[in-house]
């Protein structure tokens, strides 16, 4: 492909929006009013709402328990007692009497709820049983009465009192107050969300946020801590999309003030300002228009980018526009010119850049492939706004005198360049062999990088709910994970036999036996229909506690199973069948780590398939889903990375038609991923959703500064017939351009830095040294490189 | 004479006001008081739906007889086969004359236990059996427990009805408002609507073969769906008989014991 025909194409284009300018101008408006018409529509998705599609298994799996047990999220309340007693003095009962009231009257879907007020005990006796409410009779002011109730709930111990260290904690000073939902359908859903099912977890989550932040809720005496998917959503909708709106505010002004410096007039700052805000909202309200969600974790990531490159272009633009003016003092021809000179390889890297962002839609999740169409489509646009409009704001003016003091129009920055260039190719050699040294030391680091993708991991320490996370999950009673295992039989009734009953126990006690389940006192976190059993059971022989146990005869076993599903039908119905084919054990987690989580998940699923093996089985909840998540992102970035590299590869290969000068351009571009990924390594960052983009960006960012140099050589290649003289000349042309785009690249990304969401100002300190990674990769390595393997064809004299 | 005009409407809305106030309560006792005979016995055919349209079905034989003015009942359950055999009896006591209610006594018999155990605590709001109905859905609920109050009439295939509400005294029960449409005729109830504690439909009941046996009125088909949940319940009742003999030793616990009910 010939660089002058490019150029000469790109001059007529230049030409054309001159001519034009007011006719392009008028449209330019036009599309962006349509466009930005759409905002009004704009939404974010929350939580996992995206993170799987329909047909991925663990939807598959929802869907399949929520047929059967209903809406498998449900909000909770941690009753934390501070000061001295516990939750069972009157007014600590008054309290949660008035919290779950709150609850069931104002949480929309509401359906049971259950709390130390409201449960069900079974109690036996030697007459007979009675399914006893502790404060049927409402909550008593008397001592004794107080202490009855008391002793009603904690009767016996962990080992034969289901609600022991599960609803109220042993010492008495930790309580959970539970809701469950009904699943998000009927009429509630026509009348309050107009039947988008997307609204109601967040209108949930704000509704119990509410509750607990109420007046009548604040007291030294206690701490109330939220809980669920819903109550999450509220937070992230509260705390963390208002935190990547100062990140993409920052990230604005940074824009505006390098805007000004390069720009220095108020209309110069002004109008590149709107082109890339209108080329940005744009395409949100082009994609609000199509009823595209955006996703709220990742949706700074691609504004600050826009906003980063669309004054990396500019300066392009301007700086080729200023040499050309310094040079002939004609604004018009100036303006031609710098199109000239600038159109193609500023296109070819969008095309490379939106080619690493295209990647991501490969990777099997949705919020990642949402943020690599966004983010290639934003980069196109603010290409055409910048390429476009900039030009056109430029050719307004008055023409004046050349500058004669420097005929080739460099200063004397760019002239330090030129030297620097010959100072490379001078020691080429010591210069590759000291990178390369450099890089290898970096490679081991890349072997080290996990993938880390829960919330707590993502979110850091300094967010304002982070204490209270911490605090939830450290309570005796609190957690943040859980996760359920569904065992499906076919034939009716498979669960009344004592055979896979007795394989059911075996389940929960190898449950307890792993790394991440969480215990309270003695017992672990599990709950399953064994418990209403050995409760039923107990409970039908005068409450003896050697019959806290299920019963190991077929018939026996049976009836107890359809007894207690008539009556304690509602807590049997959350963990078992009307068929008594399939039934749930849920778990509670300590805490999460990846790793461990993966091993826990496939030590499960040997488990199971060991004891239940002519059952179906499945696991759910939040665990499954970030074990899956970090395997996905793990693939996911090894696919998009590949993909990125490869097309990047095609698309240099393709330009320069020539396999050698592709894989040569590839060199230093893959120094700064290497960088990176030996930061991630040896310091711990992990992947994450938002980490694992910067690889395949750092690489669409990186090449287009070795497109600009490999262009520019070529050409000074065509001219001087010298690898020596060609690449001087690049520097001196384009070496403080590619200073300048690294710099405000980085002061973009900068923005992320200060977050106190972790993940982001990890995403800032990698990007970071990406970027300057490449940049000195350009400086050193790329010039070294041509120079020894001179891959743009033969010199037409010797040089030196 | 704009203004007497005016005031004898609004008189007059007050006046019918009162006396719908007045029939509401009325109306209510007139369901509550439908004669249901000394003795009863039926076959119950339970047809549980879920929201997939999966159903089961459970069977049960009941013994109904009034003692004074205990009304004692026993449930023996015919199928599914693991049921089979399991029997409730229950002794029901009129309200105290301050209109406070006494809690009924119960007792189960498990025949894989071979034995009966007296049961207590369970609330009429507790759902009959596993299925849509409450105890309180298929008796006759306490007249102390609510505020009634006159919404209109309406038709119901065909039937001239009240439309009768009655709002739960206690706030934290269950159902805090259940719509009736009362036949103006015979007081039998030919639907209903319940309301959850935020206001919100939670059951429709429908009601159809609706014929008097030996004069008294009974409803032999029931259908209660919980919109909430896309559940339902069908109620049938079968072989229907009023005031015949019933052996009277079927409502003690030493004839569940024995497994003398069948």
């Amino acid at each position: 492909m010939q660089v002058s025909r490019l150029n000469q194409f790109f001059g007529k284009v230049g030409r054309a929006q001159i001519r034009f300018r007011w006719a392009i101008l008028a449209v330019f408006t036009l599309i962006t009013a349509i466009c930005c018409a759409g905002l009004s529509n704009f939404a974010f998705s929350l939580g996992d709402e995206g993170w799987f599609s329909n047909g991925d298994e663990i939807k598959v799996n929802e869907k399949k328990y929520e047929e059967i047990f209903g809406n498998l999220n449900g909000i909770g309340v941690l009753v934390v007692k501070k000061d001295s007693g516990d939750v069972f003095s009157e007014e600590m009962l008054h309290v949660i009497d008035k919290i779950g009231t709150r609850l069931r009257n104002e949480i929309p879907f509401a359906d049971r709820l259950t709390s130390i007020i409201e449960v069900d005990i079974p109690i036996g006796n030697a007459d007979g049983f009675e399914i006893k409410k502790p404060y049927q009779d409402g909550i008593p002011s008397d001592p004794d009465s107080l202490a009855k109730a008391h002793n009603l709930v904690m009767r016996g111990s962990e080992k034969t009192n289901a609600l022991i260290n599960s609803l109220v904690s042993d010492d008495g000073r930790e309580t959970w107050i539970f809701l469950s939902l009904h699943p998000y359908e009927g009429k509630t859903l026509e009348e309050l969300f107009h039947g988008e099912k997307d609204d109601v977890p967040l209108a949930i989550g704000y509704k119990l946020m509410k509750i607990l932040e109420s007046e009548e809720f604040k007291s030294d005496k206690y701490k109330l801590y939220g809980s669920g998917i819903p109550y999450d959503d509220a937070i992230e909708d509260r705390y963390d999309i208002p935190e990547y709106g100062t990140r993409v505010l920052f990230g604005f002004f940074v824009m505006i003030l390098f805007l000004a410096i390069f720009l220095r007039s108020p209309f110069g700052v002004l109008v590149p300002a709107i082109a890339t805000v209108g080329a940005i909202a744009s395409v949100f309200g082009a994609m609000s228009h199509f009823g595209v969600k955006a996703d709220s974790t990742l949706i700074s990531l691609p504004i600050v980018l826009g906003m980063a490159l669309a004054v990396g272009y500019s300066v392009h633009y301007i700086n080729m526009f200023k040499l050309f003016f310094r040079r002939t003092g004609n604004r018009k021809e100036s303006v031609v010119k710098s199109v000239e000179e600038c159109g193609w390889s500023v296109l070819f890297t969008v095309l490379t850049t939106m080619a690493s962002f295209i990647s991501f839609l490969f990777v099997d999740m949705q919020p990642l492939s949402w943020m690599g169409r966004t983010a290639a489509l934003i980069v196109f646009t603010v290409y055409l706004y910048v390429a476009v409009l900039i030009p056109i704001l430029l050719s307004f003016g008055k023409d004046r005198m050349p500058d004669t003091t420097n005929e080739m129009g460099a200063t004397k920055l760019d002239m330090k360049f030129s030297r620097w260039a010959g100072f490379i190719q001078k020691k080429k050699r010591t210069v590759i062999a000291i990178c390369s040294l450099i890089l290898i030391a970096f490679i081991p680091g890349i072997f080290k990088i996990t993938a880390q993708v829960d919330y707590a991991s993502i979110s850091g320490s300094k967010m304002p709910y982070s204490a209270a996370v911490q605090e939830l999950r450290t309570a005796k009673l609190g957690n943040q994970y859980s996760y359920t295992v569904m065992i499906s039989f076919d034939e009716e009734g498979a669960f009344k036999e004592t055979k896979n009953m007795n394989a059911l126990l075996e389940l929960e006690k190898f449950l307890g036996t792993l790394s991440l389940t969480k215990w309270s006192g003695g017992k672990p976190r599990i709950t399953s229909v064994t418990s209403i059993l050995n409760e039923m059971n107990s409970a039908l022989n005068e409450g003896k506690e050697e019959f806290y146990k299920v019963p190991d005869e077929d018939y026996v076993l049976a009836q107890l199973m359809e007894l207690s599903s008539i009556e304690m039908h509602n807590d049997f119905s959350d963990v078992m069948d009307d068929d008594f084919k399939t039934t749930i054990v849920s778990v509670d987690m300590s805490r999460y780590a990846t790793e461990e989580a993966v091993d826990n998940v496939a030590a499960i699923k040997t488990k199971l398939a060991e004891l239940f093996p002519d059952a179906k089985h499945c696991l759910l909840g939040s665990m499954i889903q970030y074990a899956e998540m970090s395997r996905r992102i793990v693939l996911g970035g090894i696919k998009s990375f590949g993909f990125s590299f490869i097309i990047i590869a095609i698309m240099l290969i393709l330009a320069f038609a020539s396999i050698r000068t592709g894989f040569i351009s590839m060199i230093p571009n893959i120094a700064p991923v290497i960088l990176v990924g030996g930061v991630m390594g040896y310091f711990g960052f992990a992947l994450d959703f938002g980490t694992v983009t910067v690889m395949p960006m750092i690489l669409g960012i990186a090449v287009d500064d070795t497109i600009h140099m490999t262009t520019h050589l070529k050409m000074g290649i065509e001219k001087y017939g010298s690898y020596f003289k060609a690449t001087e000349a690049t520097f001196r042309e384009i070496g403080s351009s590619m200073f300048l785009t690294t710099l405000i690249l980085c002061a973009m990304f900068s923005v992320f830095l200060f977050s106190p969401m972790r993940f982001l100002m990890i995403i800032g300190i990698l990007t970071i040294i990406g970027l300057s990674g490449a940049l000195l990769a350009d400086y050193t390595i790329s010039p070294a490189l041509l120079n020894v393997v001179k891959p743009l064809g033969k010199e037409k004299k010797n040089e030196d | 004479m704009k203004n007497l005009f005016l005031k004898s409407i609004v008189a007059s809305l007050l006046l019918v006001s009162a006396s719908f106030a007045q029939t509401a309560n009325e109306i209510a006792k007139k369901v509550h008081d439908l004669p249901s005979g000394k003795t009863s016995s039926y076959t119950v055919s339970l047809t549980l739906i879920d929201k997939n349209g999966k159903t089961r079905n459970r069977e049960l034989v009941s013994y109904f007889m009034k003692e004074g003015t205990t009304e004692k009942t026993v449930i023996v359950f015919k199928t599914p086969r693991d049921v089979a055999g399991i029997s409730y009896l229950t002794y029901d006591y009129p309200d105290k004359p301050d209109g406070s209610t006494i809690d009924s006594d119960s007792w189960i018999y498990l025949p894989a236990m071979k034995k009966v155990r007296r049961v207590s605590g369970s609330s009429k709001d507790d759902d009959f059996q596993g299925t849509d109905f409450t105890y309180d859905d298929l008796g006759t609920r306490s007249l102390s427990k609510d505020n009634f109050a006159l919404l209109g009439s309406e038709k119901v295939n065909g039937v001239d009805c009240w439309i009768l509400e009655a709002k739960a005294k206690d706030t934290k029960a269950k159902v805090s408002r259940r719509v009736t449409w009362v036949d103006k005729k015979t007081f039998v109830v030919q639907k209903g609507e319940y309301y959850d504690k935020q206001n919100r439909l939670q059951k429709t009941l429908t009601c159809e073969s609706i014929k008097q046996i030996k004069g008294y009125w009974a409803t032999q088909k029931m259908t209660m769906t919980n919109v909430q949940s896309n559940h339902k319940t069908i109620y049938e009742i079968k072989d229907q008989k009023f005031d015949e003999p019933v052996n009277a030793s079927f409502f003690t616990v030493s004839s569940l014991e024995r497994e003398l009910v069948k």
